[in-house]
């Protein structure tokens, strides 16, 4: 979004109790969407397309674009109306919770409070070999104007790289004594990621770790929902810049030991 | 569904559901047991070790059974996830941790509905949280797990385990009942019966390190820092020795060791929630040597979900009784499962 754009606020009118998607009316359901078929265009797989639609939960399915994409391929726009509402009063969404800092503020809070550098264990573990995510947080370049973690002197940083089995992140974070973990996943293919995540936390458990451990995850799949689900403290996803999980690291080791 | 409550002894209290996978079926396994303690006095508590009662999946966004709880049952959560249930709870005690979602709270059900159960992360905050809810009134206390985790499971945390499996596991009724045994095998590592297993283990905890002895030799034990340090590669190479492990067992740990034994091998885990072996390196160390914990899990039942998410359905009684021909003497139950409707619809 950028950053010309009003304040975000709700809209008048909106019942909270049963929101919609709106098109030309407020909640008129009207949604747009887009997939492409394993059949050329033609009548039949016009029909195909608009039966879909309505599978999907959409009332009066037109299609507004077709395009044949070659091979016996088909592309397809649609807008319809969705049948279905959310109660927006119901929905409990956890947050991070950190407040915005300098690399300066981190840097004398944790002076002030640890009176130490905070050792930082990073890695892309399972068989993850994509190392992107992890090496923009915690490389001293850093990522989108921000400096890594690398470049905190409150922070001592140790990235194990990529394709870091559990068990021997482990055994690094048992010797470094490290006071948080920061593992990486962008490799999701049959939810891969998420059976990893899942043992690490349970791993951690079983060596007895846990409570002296801050346990951060990210990716480009990652929420922080996720991540509280999966036992994490803290998830991040996309466009999460360093400074944010600094400040997240400092402020929660704070509210731990502080 | 009064079926799967006769499966609880009654010196079980404290009850872990744990999922073969995300998805098996475990808060469908935790509404069936609230249900079937539904007349017993006094009501049962509930908690989770991830999220559960949310609407929709989290992962997947489809709608997810929501936990049902009756006037009087007990539940630990965090403060602000009250407010996304149905259900009214009156708040007894504040039991001191702090969540993402605010005070770890317990409370007793004034009106039945549903509840969201969240905010409770590591296994420490479960203990405290069954803790509250004895001491406060609870009969028993059901603790829901998160997708394939273990840590309730853990001796220490619960008397006795319900696995939760299904259709989830692969569009056959055999790769289903081949992944639930593996699931069973490790979770059903036998205790050792060698008393001075028990000691050793003590070190080795206390330690916080890898105790080894040779077996008979009255010798006492040799702590090491890993199986790949002298110590440990001077003791294995004496014969058959116990090797006690303090924290995870991972496949590295039993590569490292396995080639420097001249003998047998005894090795010992606290419990099987600290292992963490795939099924082939298992297997492999196994037919040379013995893996034994100190502190068995007493796996009670099996529940079967014939429903997938993904979309398939396994035909019921097939799917039970290969599970059943893996399950040894371990009960096996079934329950109608469908897909609930779209939130908010």
């Amino acid at each position: 979004m950028s950053s010309d754009n009003p304040p975000t606020r709700m809209a008048s009118g909106v019942d909270l109790h049963a929101v919609r998607p709106y098109g030309d009316t407020l909640s008129d359901g009207l949604v747009q969407l887009s997939f492409s078929l394993p059949i050329p265009p033609g009548p039949e797989a016009r029909e195909a397309a608009r039966r879909l639609a309505a599978q999907m939960g959409l009332n009066e399915p037109q299609i507004y674009h077709e395009a044949d994409l070659g091979y016996g391929f088909s592309f397809w726009i649609l807008y319809g109306k969705c049948r279905f509402h959310v109660d927006l009063t119901r929905i409990v969404v956890p947050k991070i919770e950190a407040p915005a800092m300098s690399l300066e503020e981190i840097n004398d809070l944790l002076r002030e409070k640890a009176g130490r550098r905070l050792r930082v264990v990073g890695a892309c573990s399972g068989t993850d070999a994509h190392t992107v995510g992890i090496d923009a947080i915690l490389n001293m370049k850093g990522f989108a104007g921000e400096y890594g973690l690398e470049r905190y002197p409150a922070f001592e940083v140790f990235n194990l790289g990529s394709q870091v089995p559990n068990e021997v992140l482990l055994a690094k974070v048992r010797e470094l004594k490290a006071d948080a973990v920061l593992v990486s996943q962008v490799v999701t293919q049959k939810d891969v990621h998420l059976n990893n995540l899942a043992e690490w936390v349970d791993m951690v458990e079983a060596d007895g770790l846990r409570n002296d451990l801050l346990m951060v995850c990210g990716g480009p799949r990652i929420t922080h929902e996720v991540a509280l689900e999966l036992g994490f403290d803290a998830g991040f996803g996309t466009g999460t810049t360093p400074r944010t999980v600094a400040a997240w690291i400092a402020h929660e080791w704070v509210r731990r030991h502080g | 569904m009064d079926a799967i409550a006769t499966v609880l002894p009654q010196d079980v209290r404290v009850v872990a559901v744990v999922g073969c996978s995300k998805n098996a079926g475990k808060t469908t396994t935790l509404n069936a047991l609230l249900e079937g303690l539904g007349g017993t006095l006094p009501r049962p508590g509930v908690l989770s070790i991830g999220i559960d009662g949310e609407e929709a999946d989290f992962w997947l966004g489809v709608p997810k059974p929501r936990v049902e709880v009756a006037r009087g049952d007990w539940v630990a959560t965090a403060e602000a996830a009250l407010a996304a249930g149905t259900a009214v709870v009156e708040v007894k005690e504040r039991t001191g941790g702090r969540t993402l979602l605010g005070d770890l709270v317990v409370g007793q059900v004034v009106r039945a509905g549903t509840v969201l159960l969240a905010g409770i992360r590591a296994k420490d905050d479960v203990r405290a949280a069954v803790a509250a809810m004895l001491r406060l009134g609870a009969g028993r206390v059901l603790i829901d797990g998160a997708y394939q985790r273990l840590a309730a499971a853990d001796p220490e945390v619960s008397d006795g385990t319900i696995i939760a499996t299904g259709a989830v596991l692969g569009p056959t009724v055999d790769e289903v009942a081949g992944r639930t045994r593996e699931f069973l095998q490790r979770l059903q590592v036998p205790a050792t019966t060698h008393a001075a297993d028990r000691d050793l283990m003590a070190t080795a905890v206390a330690a916080n390190r890898l105790a080894l002895r040779l077996e008979g030799s009255g010798d006492p034990p040799v702590l090491a820092e890993s199986p790949s340090a002298p110590e440990a590669a001077w003791i294995l190479a004496g014969g058959d020795a116990v090797v006690a492990v303090p924290g995870a067992v991972g496949d590295d740990l039993v590569r490292q060791l396995a080639p420097r034994a001249t003998g047998r091998v005894r090795l010992l885990a606290q419990d099987p929630t600290r292992l963490f072996l795939s099924p082939m390196e298992s297997s492999r160390f196994r037919r040379q040597h013995d893996l034994r914990v100190i502190r068995p899990i007493r796996v009670l039942a099996i529940t079967a979900n014939p429903f997938s998410v993904f979309g398939w359905t396994l035909p019921r009684p097939g799917m039970v009784e290969a599970i059943r021909a893996v399950a040894g003497n371990v009960d096996v139950l079934s329950f109608d499962v469908h897909p609930p409707p779209c939130p908010g619809a």
